[in-house]
């Protein structure tokens, strides 16, 4: 669905060198995964995330997209501090992807209030942003994103600003809707659990420049139980996982869990 | 979703708390006019100077009857309406624009920044003269000051919008109108805002200033005029009548920001 051949980025610095974000990544996505990336704090994930969506244009190298439906944008966004229009209500947030793309107030509203309603967020349809908990705001920005119905769903630390039982409960409700929906996902986390309960594949990412150093395979069938964390194999991926990332972070400061 | 409900009766839903400190604020004003009362009565202050609060009523309400209080307030508001709507208009427009293109920005700003700092009603002479005594040149002097008020508000609201909301709004594919619509301009709502509610208070300020040099009719006049043929209690009333228009005037644009940004809770 979405291949990165080769992409490097840099930023060109107000000063001195420039940044070199990325440096030669390489990543094949399939119609349908879910990938997670993780990586430490600064190693390009933000920047690799923009380029597979074309939001930024690589440096060098290649970003293949194969076209969605036509007339659906091809991919939604979730980004870590929600990216809500504090504006608009809630109803009118969810149904601001389908705006964009040019239906009409009423369909748009229509069609998001679906997506309110399996997200819990019904009665809250005419309040605004800044009412609601940050648990209901991830969860209105996941409506948004899902509103569109894009085949790709690019996200960016999405339960990063999330209490940890909040987190849980995300985690297991994202778990079941890509059951039945089924979308190409690309989810940047910091934590290797939720990457490892929620991705097909576990992509971990070095220190800047950033690269791809390993791919790991996540071996749980789908439909997936979220008691899988409690068991030895879970345990043991995940000390894989950490293995690698404890060496890209070494030197790197303020990687977490 | 089943899961979502015990954390949907967690929700922080502002709440609109009514302010037990308002009676206190009222007693606090009137409380001094009685005082004031008891002082003259007492002859503890000389009422030539400081007419009694009773007297001053008197006089309010004489003036009102006879309609001359009308005619300085109506003379008033035809300033100040609409040089504040000229000037707001234009000055939100050039603000708006200098906020969205960086060439607007460029061209604009040095010389705003140096009028910036010139008192505008120091202005008033110079429209005198290109004017003439007529009405133009006092509607001006409003517009002019509540231009310069909105035209830095209102860039200052668009140059404030998260930078993050508009790249996720980018990322939605918003461009053009639709940013416009959805994004800029709602973004600087609250700029323009709280430039329509300073420059409500400088209008007033302009208005009366302009109307005690150059005007035979309006409050300022009425001001000026009582005090070159020493009618204090008229002052008094000139003075009222300004405090209230003022305080309605931002009393009414505080009342319209709040109705056109219902999104920020609880309004500053
Ligand atoms: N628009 C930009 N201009 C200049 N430098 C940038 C820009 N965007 C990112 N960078 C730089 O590129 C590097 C990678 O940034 P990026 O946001 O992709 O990292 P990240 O892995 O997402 O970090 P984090 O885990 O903290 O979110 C950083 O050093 C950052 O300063
Ligand atoms: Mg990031």
């Amino acid at each position: 669905m979405i291949s990165a051949v080769e992409v490097s980025k840099q930023f060109p610095a107000s000063r001195q060198s420039p940044v070199h974000a990325l440096d030669r990544v390489s990543l094949n996505v399939g119609e349908g995964e879910f990938v997670c990336v993780v990586g430490p704090s600064g190693c390009g994930k933000s920047t690799l995330l923009q380029l597979l969506g074309g939001l930024e244009a690589p440096s060098s190298g290649r970003v293949a997209r194969r076209a969605g439906p036509s007339g659906i944008p091809w991919a939604s966004y979730v980004f870590q501090d929600f990216g809500l229009l504090p504006w608009l209500t809630v109803r009118a947030n969810a149904a601001f992807g389908l705006r964009m793309t040019g239906v009409a107030r009423r369909e748009a509203e229509r069609a998001a209030s679906t997506w309110l309603e399996r997200m819990g967020l019904e009665e809250f349809a005419g309040a605004y942003p800044d009412q609601l908990s940050g648990g209901m705001r991830q969860r209105l920005a996941l409506a948004r994103a899902l509103a569109t119905g894009s085949p790709v769903l690019l996200m960016d630390e999405p339960l990063g600003a999330l209490d940890p039982q909040t987190r849980r409960l995300t985690q297991e409700h994202l778990l079941s809707l890509w059951q039945t929906e089924h979308k190409t996902v690309v989810m940047v986390t910091h934590s290797v659990d939720e990457a490892i309960l929620l991705g097909d594949r576990v992509v971990v990412m070095s220190a800047r420049p950033g690269r791809v150093t390993d791919v790991f395979t996540v071996p749980f069938p789908r439909p997936r139980d979220p008691d899988v964390v409690d068991t030895p194999e879970f345990g043991r991926l995940r000390a894989r996982v950490w293995g690698r990332l404890r060496s890209q972070a070494a030197g790197e400061a303020g990687a977490s869990p | 979703m089943t899961v979502f409900a015990p954390i949907r009766r967690i929700t922080r839903l502002a709440v609109v708390r009514a302010r037990p400190g308002i009676w206190l604020g009222i007693a606090v004003p009137l409380s001094l006019l009685a005082l004031w009362q008891i002082a003259t009565a007492a002859g503890a202050i000389d009422p030539l100077l400081f007419p009694p609060p009773c007297t001053i009523a008197a006089a309010l309400a004489d003036m009102a009857r006879s309609g001359e209080l009308g005619t300085h307030v109506t003379a008033t508001l035809g300033r100040l309406l609409p040089g504040y709507a000229l000037g707001a208009l234009t000055g939100t427009l050039a603000g708006f624009a200098m906020g969205v293109s960086r060439t607007m920005n460029a061209l604009f700003s040095p010389l705003f920044a140096a009028l910036y700092a010139l008192p505008k009603i120091a202005t008033l002479p110079l429209l005198l003269l290109v004017f003439g005594l007529g009405e133009t040149p006092k509607v001006l002097s409003v517009a002019i000051t509540v231009f310069f008020t909105l035209q830095i508000n209102t860039l200052a609201g668009v140059q404030h919008i998260d930078p993050r909301t508009r790249e996720a709004a980018r990322s939605y594919g918003a461009r053009g109108l639709r940013l416009l619509r959805f994004v800029l301009l709602p973004g600087a709502l609250p700029g323009v805002l709280t430039g329509l509610r300073a420059a409500a208070g400088l209008g007033v300020v302009v208005v009366v200033a302009v109307e005690f040099v150059a005007s035979e009719r309006g409050l300022g006049y009425l001001i000026w005029n009582s005090w070159t043929l020493f009618q204090p209690e008229r002052m008094y009333v000139g003075l009222t009548a300004v405090a209230l228009l003022g305080g309605l005037f931002s009393a009414a644009v505080t009342l319209l920001a709040r109705w056109a940004t219902p999104w920020r809770t609880p309004p500053r």
